[in-house]
């Protein structure tokens, strides 16, 4: 019995590790093996726009000391706090209603939630020039109501446009972690605290909005990590003046041909990537321990 | 003790309807000041609508809820000066026991040191002193029912309100936390409203119980009035069962059973029905014996097919067939060998013991 017992938890455990096998090996040859390259040639050097091996910190010294760098990366935590805090703002309310108040229509909100992403993201950005340029749709209609005397130049390749494509493109990551959440919350608990005195906005503070916590958390992580790193919004519609850092990674890579340097901010970033997923973990954890 | 006070709750003509449904169909009854009421009754027969509407979840179409004397209608539950346990507890899973029951005072605003005082002395009521500082999801359903009702009790709500209080446990906690819910109430001397489909649960809790049935309700009496003396067929058969003949009242003081008069009744027992009522007899089934055919019962008697007999020890219970086909039963004490299944035999009983309602 015993023996029969070992060999069939063995038998269950192998057949977990082969289901599991395709994803690992995925992500060593797509993901950890190209780190590692990068990793390795950041400490290289170029020279004639050819990389030599070497072991040199210059390319690492080179990211804190320019100036450039610093205002690309001041760029992308903006423009990734800004749109965080706009899509939580946004997805807030659009999450609620779908968990609380849409009843049957439930399932085909959240369908048009994640409807988007069935086009590509380059041509859904590229949507948006149509929309934000000098002749595009908002323009000439704020000129038309005579809101405006001449068209808003900002709106279209600046940092404006990168972030409004930004909320625009993360919005339904940040609703459906917030959703998943919202919905998990019974409406007897938010009634209990109702039946002890507590008004609809002090209910809402004391157990809506904490036990929605994990949800914001993992909206929030999703919509910075993401717009951190972001390339083909700022690309498209940045206007290319003020750089993100994923920016300045290509044009390491691809312009100046030195790729010991674009693998030096590469792995800076990964680095500062790392560190806000270790401690937005423990924010998590903290938020939704009592429910685990 | 003059009780000079207005009752508790007062529910006065209530109905609720749903569109074309109606849920509650002129209810009235009044909940006196202290006392335990149990609304009992098979589910979707409108209790816990009731019970949602003294606490303010729900509103009724047409009539009033008082408590205290004043209306309560369009006042919102966090207005509202009653306190509910939850069917499923509804504890804060985010929040530690001591916590959850602070809670309504913290929204009542009152002073910190008098909610860990009084916190304090709700934890040792409902014997969980030490366990404050837990979480929700680390003590057992019994220890969370007391937790959900220390929640409740904590604010000193002016009606303690009971969606099925113990319904979620199993039947040894039960029965525990019967008993203590009945000492809590006898101790505190709060007025309690509970909500119930276990007759039982209702006739050990309660001072009155409130029988419902289709939106209405049918009786309204202490559980021994209740149990001896229900007033509809519905009742009889829903609270503790019993045995339900099915007759007509006839000419000079019988009572027909497929047109043929029922041996001992005696005709005071039909002395304010009319000729052709329909009515049901009605007489529990440890009241009844069994005897053989041909003997002369004291009592009324009707005969019957044994089709089962079952011996628990101290009480056999004989099952029988009437001649229109339903069943028919004899709590006896096991004194003598019990009569032979597809016999037909004689079940009797003290005229005193029975009574009739309408049907």
């Amino acid at each position: 019995m015993q023996a029969g017992a070992g060999s069939a938890e063995k038998r269950r455990r192998r057949f977990a590790a082969a289901g599991i096998a395709p994803l690992m090996l995925w992500q060593f040859v797509f993901f950890v093996v190209p780190v590692i390259l990068l990793l390795v040639i950041s400490f290289w050097r170029t020279r004639n726009y050819r990389m030599v091996p070497d072991f040199t910190f210059a390319n690492y010294i080179a990211v804190f000391t320019n100036g450039a760098m610093w205002r690309a990366l001041l760029l992308s935590v903006q423009t990734a706090a800004f749109v965080t805090i706009a899509c939580a703002v946004l997805a807030y309310p659009i999450a609620y209603f779908i968990a609380k108040k849409a009843g049957r229509l439930k399932g085909l909100l959240l369908i048009a939630v994640i409807a988007p992403f069935w086009i590509s993201i380059v041509m859904r950005v590229a949507a948006w020039r149509l929309l934000l340029g000098e002749n595009g749709v908002i323009n000439q209609s704020l000129l038309s109501i005579g809101l405006i005397d001449q068209p808003l130049g900002f709106l279209l390749y600046s940092p404006v446009a990168t972030s409004i494509g930004l909320v625009y493109a993360y919005l339904p990551l940040y609703v459906l972690p917030l959703y998943a959440s919202i919905d998990a919350i019974e409406d007897n608990w938010i009634a209990a605290a109702k039946d002890l005195n507590a008004g609809p906005m002090r209910a809402f503070w004391e157990v809506t909005f904490p036990l929605s916590l994990p949800g914001l958390i993992v909206g929030a992580v999703f919509c910075f990590i993401f717009g951190l790193g972001e390339f083909v919004t700022p690309a498209l519609l940045g206007g290319g003046k003020q750089l993100m850092m994923s920016q300045v990674i290509q044009d390491q890579f691809q312009r100046r041909l030195d790729w010991p340097a674009g693998a030096a901010i590469s792995i800076v970033m990964l680095v500062i990537v790392f560190a806000l997923l270790a401690v937005s973990m423990k924010w998590f954890r903290k938020a939704s321990g009592e429910k685990l | 003790m003059t009780n000079t006070k207005p009752p508790a709750v007062e529910i006065d003509a209530i109905t609720k309807s749903y569109g074309e449904t109606t849920a509650i169909r002129g209810v009235s009854m009044d909940v006196r000041d202290g006392e335990f009421v149990t609304i009992l009754g098979p589910s979707g027969c409108g209790k816990s609508t009731l019970l949602r509407m003294i606490s303010g979840f729900a509103e009724p179409t047409t009539g009033d809820v008082r408590i205290g004397g004043k209306s309560v209608v369009g006042l919102a539950p966090y207005k509202r000066d009653t306190a509910m346990v939850f069917q499923d507890y509804a504890l804060f899973p985010h929040r530690t026991i001591a916590e959850n029951i602070a809670f309504g005072l913290r929204m009542r605003k009152v002073e910190r040191a008098e909610i860990a005082r009084r916190v304090d002395e709700m934890l040792a009521l409902i014997n969980l002193s030490g366990y404050g500082g837990r979480r929700v999801s680390e003590i057992s359903g019994g220890q969370a029912q007391r937790v959900a009702l220390g929640r409740a009790l904590v604010v000193r709500p002016s009606v303690l309100l009971l969606d099925e209080p113990l319904g979620a446990l199993d039947m040894k906690l039960r029965k525990q936390m019967q008993a203590e819910l009945k000492k809590i109430h006898r101790e505190l001397g709060l007025t309690f409203v509970a909500v119930t489909h276990d007759q039982e649960e209702a006739l050990t809790l309660s001072d009155r119980i409130a029988v419902m049935n289709a939106g209405s309700v049918e009786q309204f009496a202490d559980p021994e009035t209740l149990y001896r003396r229900p007033a509809t067929r519905f009742v009889a058969d829903f609270v503790g069962g019993a045995n339900l003949i099915d007759a007509e009242v006839g000419p000079a003081g019988a009572l027909l059973f497929r047109g043929l008069p029922l041996s001992g009744i005696g005709s005071d027992a039909v002395k304010d029905r009319a000729i052709g009522d329909k009515v049901s007899l009605v007489v529990r089934p440890e009241c009844v014996a069994t005897s053989a055919l041909g003997g002369q019962a004291p009592g009324p008697a009707i005969e019957a097919m044994v089709t089962e007999v079952l011996f628990s020890g101290a009480v056999q219970q004989i099952v029988g067939r009437l001649a229109d086909g339903s069943l028919f039963v004899a709590h006896e004490q096991g004194l003598k060998p019990p009569p032979e299944r597809g016999s037909t035999v004689l079940f009797h009983w003290d005229g005193s013991l029975s009574w009739l309602v309408a049907r």
